[in-house]
């Protein structure tokens, strides 16, 4: 169950998005966040799904994919709409009974809210579907470098995310064996109270954390056997290079905040 | 000619306890050379020190007595650190810990990066070894997709790439199945083909049959060198130190004790049939 996790993996199908600069990708999904909440009228928000549907389908990966990892959000996205659906009382009543009382508004801010965080999601969860944890790692280092001047330690924090991320599925899969063999001893890990439940886990995570000390430890010996010795005169296996295609997505992610800021000014908001 | 590339000098290592005290030396006065191009086998029970003398040969490790040489450096000398690293490599046991980067390619890449080879290079080197592996195809995977056969040519491709001319292997088929083993042999002697120099640590003793030279370790101490043929002709002495000669090698020796004429010195199933079918072709003939 722990496998289904789709949000943070990677699907090389070698499309338009993951030829893009990692670095420019970065940049663009902020820009694409800050534009989903910037938008405040129905016709910015269709720019804005219109846009999220037309990455998704330059990115090729599967539709069941990406939305197999939207699924495991519908209950957030539903709870909040709901909850914007009872609260908001602005504009005109469309229904009342008891003590609820639906607007027009609470229907807009719950649609708003629902589409938002679609798009959210999706937008981000685009970016590290197309570009690998390397990449993104390595972008945010080179993005995040001029922070070396006031001695943030910029290497030393993206080495840490690239292990982090190459050993979350080794750790993943060690929890499964782990698992197995203490069902196989008779532990049951899906019955009894909560406490009983969370007392059933220490015996997975005590050798889970043994293992990963001693993970630990011989990768730190792998990484010194092959001369690592932090950033400092490194040289990268990838280059990267702003290309015609970057080009590309900065002027359509211009046009869209254009779009997006028109909309506001001439239409008026709902929100 | 025979170029010396790896040489300790009467070396000796302890480990230090939790309380600072010193353990017994789990390198007990260990003195052996390997010549450039050579295939070394070392055999030792658990704990015998096989991973120690590992980690002394690239400088993880340093004597406390005695003197290590890669080539012409010093290991104790802290300046050789780099020159002694890129000459030797070390393959350890567990394919999962030793590998860095999240795409394969990346992961070769990892060892001359820090060396700070230039892109064009880079790119050149981490292709080579990738096919001296036969690992190119998989380039693009993500390691933890692969089986540990693969990730542990993954990782002696990521030594590869740093051009090292002597490749030591702790175990590197201990925690694999009977075809990942089959695998990573298989990458080990093509290394060997191409002229680089291999010291395979091993518990299996049929990695060790076409080794240039055996050492046999035991409690830190080498007690017996040699071709394979005289180190498994010494079957008494290996089963002292725990280690199992091969079975074919045990089988020639009990038919031989029931008075047929077997050849000591037989230690592969190619060499049983032979010996065995010339001795019956023989006896069809009286
Ligand atoms: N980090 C350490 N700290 C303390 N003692 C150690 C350490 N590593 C190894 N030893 C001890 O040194 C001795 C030699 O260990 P070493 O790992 O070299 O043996 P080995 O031949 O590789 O064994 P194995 O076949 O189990 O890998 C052992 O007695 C071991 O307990
Ligand atoms: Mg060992």
């Amino acid at each position: 169950m722990i496998r289904d996790i789709t949000i943070g993996q990677y699907f090389p199908t070698g499309s338009f998005l993951h030829k893009l600069d990692p670095r420019s990708k970065i940049i663009l999904v902020l820009c694409y966040l800050v534009l989903i909440f910037a938008c405040r009228n129905f016709f910015g928000l269709g720019l804005i799904v219109t846009l999220t549907l037309l990455f998704v389908a330059v990115s090729k990966v599967s539709f069941k994919l990406i939305f197999k990892g939207l699924k495991s959000i519908v209950l957030i996205i539903i709870f909040t709409s709901l909850l914007q659906l009872f609260y908001n009382d602005k504009g005109d009543i469309l229904l009342e009974f008891w003590k609820i009382k639906i607007t027009t508004g609470g229907v807009f801010t719950a649609i708003f809210m629902a589409v938002r965080i679609c798009c959210l999601i999706l937008v981000s969860s685009l970016l590290t579907y197309t570009t690998s944890p390397t990449l993104l790692t390595d972008a945010i280092e080179r993005l995040l470098s001029p922070l070396n001047k006031i001695h943030v330690p910029v290497h030393t924090l993206a080495m840490m995310m690239t292990i982090a991320l190459r050993f979350i599925p080794t750790l993943i899969e060690e929890i499964d064996h782990i698992m197995s063999a203490q069902k196989a001893r008779g532990a049951s890990l899906d019955t009894g109270s909560l406490t009983e439940r969370a007392k059933a886990l220490i015996p997975i995570f005590v050798p889970l954390f043994i293992n990963s000390f001693r993970r630990a430890f011989d990768l730190a010996f792998a990484m010194e056997c092959r001369c690592y010795h932090g950033g400092a005169g490194r040289t990268r296996l990838r280059v990267m290079k702003l290309g015609y295609r970057d080009a590309i997505a900065f002027a359509v992610t211009t046009i869209a905040i254009v779009g997006v800021i028109l909309f506001n000014i001439f239409f008026k908001s709902v929100i | 000619m025979n170029e010396t590339i790896l040489k300790f000098e009467d070396v000796y290592y302890a480990y230090e306890g939790d309380e600072g005290e010193t353990l017994p030396n789990a390198v007990d006065g260990v003195s052996f050379e390997i010549n450039k191009g050579e295939f070394v086998a070392i055999l030792g029970h658990n704990g015998s020190g096989k991973s120690t003398v590992a980690k002394l040969t690239n400088a993880m490790l340093v004597p406390q007595k005695g003197k290590i040489f890669v080539k012409e450096y010093d290991t104790s000398v802290e300046d050789n650190e780099l020159k002694i690293r890129t000459t030797v490599g070390i393959v350890m046991q567990n394919p999962d810990n030793q590998i860095v980067a999240t795409i394969v390619e990346e992961d070769v890449a990892f060892g001359p990066e820090n060396l700070g080879v230039p892109q064009k290079e880079l790119r050149t080197r981490v292709d080579n070894a990738l096919k001296l592996v036969g690992m190119y195809e998989y380039k693009d995977y993500e390691p933890h997709k692969l089986s540990g056969g693969q990730k542990q040519r993954i990782a002696i491709a990521g030594v590869i790439a740093m051009q090292t001319e002597c490749i030591v292997f702790d175990e590197p088929t201990a925690m694999l199945d009977p075809k990942g083993r089959k695998e990573v042999l298989a990458a080990i002697h093509d290394l060997r083909q191409k002229g680089y120099t291999i010291v395979l640590i091993t518990h299996f003793m049929e990695e060790a049959v076409d080794a240039d030279k055996i050492i046999v370790m035991n409690d830190g101490k080498i007690i017996l060198t040699g071709t394979p043929k005289e180190v498994f002709t010494q079957s008494d002495l290996l089963y002292e130190c725990d280690l199992a000669v091969p079975q074919v090698t045990l089988l020639s020796k009990a038919i031989k004790n029931n008075g047929i004429n077997m050849p000591d010195d037989i230690l592969t199933t190619d060499e049983f049939i032979n010996a065995f079918t010339a001795n019956i072709k023989q006896k069809r003939k009286l």
